[in-house]
């Protein structure tokens, strides 16, 4: 009997000091994961749940976009022919959002067109050819305009940019705007989006090695020549990640470019014409939209399509990227 | 067209960075059709020497220069004489093999191309020629439009001397080309050395005694930036006249 106890006992205390080791397992191995042969759970862990929440949420979020926005395509008033319908109007129960796509990518076109260029020179000239002493100081002006609130440079444009365009650029075309215009939307736009072009554009230029320069200076090469052929060609991939995150942003930008786009329902024929991008309709009427069932519909059909396009403009840049890193050699 | 008796000559050449004086009153030439070593110990200025006779410390701000270097019997720092012409006429391979992220094609031809050469017959025969001389050719000529980065270190490096070789400057100034590489690699570029020295005139800064031996026939010795010897390798590395040399060449220093 006695004997049967302590082999009991005995047992008590290794399942117990089991139990225990087995806790502190996962952070002994946690701490030494970098040692070859061990396997570390809790690192594991802590790298998987985030990325697969991450996969989740945009999935998540298409799926809660598509529940929403299925009324409208379910509808034969709607249908998946409002994309290309340009005629929006809730009263006659017309949906047609191709105005909103057709405003949005414009003023995104235009935005990267102008943001791009400019922003891409700035890094060059802040990278090759600024003098030391000033890169810093104007790295972290240009740091800095990317805390600017989106309101504050919708305000800022509202009464200084749109009148400028329309006392000073439209006349010079002959337009009588009234300033409130997709060039104005573009402009404001491609003003945000420069910060984020310029530094990420800058951080890649700077990255690349330095022997790179020397050599084809070495060829002779000029400085100029230098920069564009050879560190330009060398960091495109980066410079291709800063493109990526303007247009991500460019699309999705709301408050500035309602401000000053003059939100028309028509498809703009001239720089000059007011437009309606695809967050404007949305901010501007979800309140009264919701409660009606189809009206509210349609405009979670414009997220779902503005959410589908932003992923394509994403994927489209990713895949250029990494046809840029292979014919680099960086893969 | 001045006259010169050698692709290079300096005369009374002082260097500094900042109020650091690195070079010492160095004189001496680089004569056509030979390999000359220059050697010294670590952070003697052998590269700030190298890199001085193609101009590449201007980029330097702080870089200062005293005394003459003559490319041809002009002076290159003289007013009115070209930078960009110099390199084009005075190559570079550097100690780390540093192709361009692009084709191995477009490595050769960014040279030429930048020079003026732009057709295509023209350039596919500089891509071949220049790929020969520098003995990759046959290694690398089904896969041109590869990326250059995914070839091998040895062959990376002779892609550099093939791009240097591609705009065909008399003088090619190599800054320890084999230092980064394997024994093999490294062998078969001093062989390629000795061979470019039918058509070329090179100047090549090496750490390695051996080295200097088996490609060079003339040597500088620089020691704290001061040009202690400089004579016919042979002769310095069987009889130095400095002690310094003695020390350096029997491993004593550097
Ligand atoms: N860009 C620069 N700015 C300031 N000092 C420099 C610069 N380049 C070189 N130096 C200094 O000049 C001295 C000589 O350097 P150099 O690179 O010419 O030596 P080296 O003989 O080539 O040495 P190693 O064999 O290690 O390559 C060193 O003391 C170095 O610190
Ligand atoms: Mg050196």
């Amino acid at each position: 009997m006695s004997n049967k106890n302590e082999l009991i006992t005995a047992d008590d205390e290794t399942s117990d000091s089991d139990f225990i080791s087995r806790l502190k397992r996962p952070f002994i191995d946690f701490n030494n994961a970098d040692r070859s042969g061990r396997v570390d759970i809790l690192g594991r862990l802590g790298l998987f749940i985030p990325a697969v929440a991450s996969t989740l949420i945009i999935v998540l979020v298409l799926a809660f976009l598509w529940v929403e926005s299925a009324t409208i395509f379910g509808d034969p008033s709607g249908g998946i022919g409002i994309i290309i319908n340009p005629t929006w109007d809730p009263n006659r129960d017309m949906y047609g959002i191709a105005v909103f796509i057709v405003g949005s990518l414009m003023c995104t076109g235009l935005a990267i067109g102008i943001a791009v260029p400019l922003g891409i020179g700035g890094a060059i000239f802040l990278s090759e050819f600024c003098p030391m002493r000033l890169r810093q100081p104007i790295k972290m002006i240009v740091e800095m305009m990317a805390a600017i609130p989106s309101i504050v440079y919708g305000l800022w444009a509202f009464l200084v940019l749109v009148p400028v365009v329309k006392n000073n650029i439209a006349p010079i075309f002959g337009s009588d705007s009234n300033g409130l215009s997709l060039l104005a939307g573009g402009i404001i736009l491609a003003i945000m989006l420069l910060p984020t072009v310029v530094t990420i554009s800058n951080d890649a230029l700077q990255t690349v090695p330095r022997s790179l320069r020397e050599a084809s200076l070495a060829l002779g090469a000029t400085q100029s020549e230098t920069s564009r052929k050879i560190v330009l060609s060398a960091a495109l991939p980066g410079v291709g990640a800063a493109v990526v995150l303007s247009l991500g942003r460019a699309v999705g930008e709301t408050m500035a470019v309602l401000m000053v786009t003059g939100n028309s329902l028509q498809i703009p024929y001239s720089l000059f014409d007011p437009t309606y991008v695809m967050t404007s309709i949305i901010t501007n009427q979800l309140g009264y939209a919701f409660v009606f069932p189809l009206w509210r519909s349609a405009l979670f059909a414009v997220g779902l399509i503005l959410l589908i396009m932003s992923i394509c403009f994403t994927l489209t840049a990713k895949l250029f990227i990494k046809w840029g890193m292979k014919t680099r050699g960086y893969i | 067209m001045p006259e010169f008796k050698h692709q290079i000559e300096v005369e009374g050449l002082s260097t500094w960075f900042g109020k650091k004086k690195i070079l010492k009153d160095i004189t001496c030439h680089f004569k056509d059709n030979t390999v000359t070593a220059i050697m010294g110990p670590s952070g003697c200025g052998k590269s700030t020497l190298l890199r001085t006779l193609n101009r590449l410390n201007d980029l330097v701000p702080s870089f200062k220069r005293m005394g003459n270097v003559r490319f041809r019997g002009e002076d290159i720092y003289g007013v009115g004489s070209s930078v960009y012409d110099l390199r084009k006429h005075i190559g570079m391979v550097f100690q780390k093999p540093n192709p361009f992220p692009m084709s191995i094609r477009e490595n050769i031809t960014y040279g030429p191309k930048l020079h003026g050469t732009n057709d295509e017959d023209d350039l596919e025969k500089i891509v071949e020629s220049s790929l020969r001389k520098a003995a990759l050719w046959d290694e690398v000529k089904d896969e041109l439009d590869h990326p250059a980065p995914n070839l091998s270190g040895g062959q990376q490096q002779r892609l550099c001397i093939a791009r240097a070789l591609s705009v065909n400057p008399p003088v090619i100034l190599a800054d320890e080309p084999v230092s980064a590489l394997d024994p093999i690699s490294a062998a078969k570029i001093e062989e390629l050395i000795v061979e470019l020295k039918k058509d070329y005139t090179i100047i090549l800064v090496t750490h390695n005694v051996q080295q200097a031996f088996r490609v060079s026939d003339q040597s500088a010795f620089l020691y704290l930036g001061e040009l202690v010897e400089f004579d016919e390798t042979k002769r310095i590395l069987e009889a130095p006249h400095d002690e310094r040399t003695e020390a350096f060449i029997t491993g004593r220093i550097g």
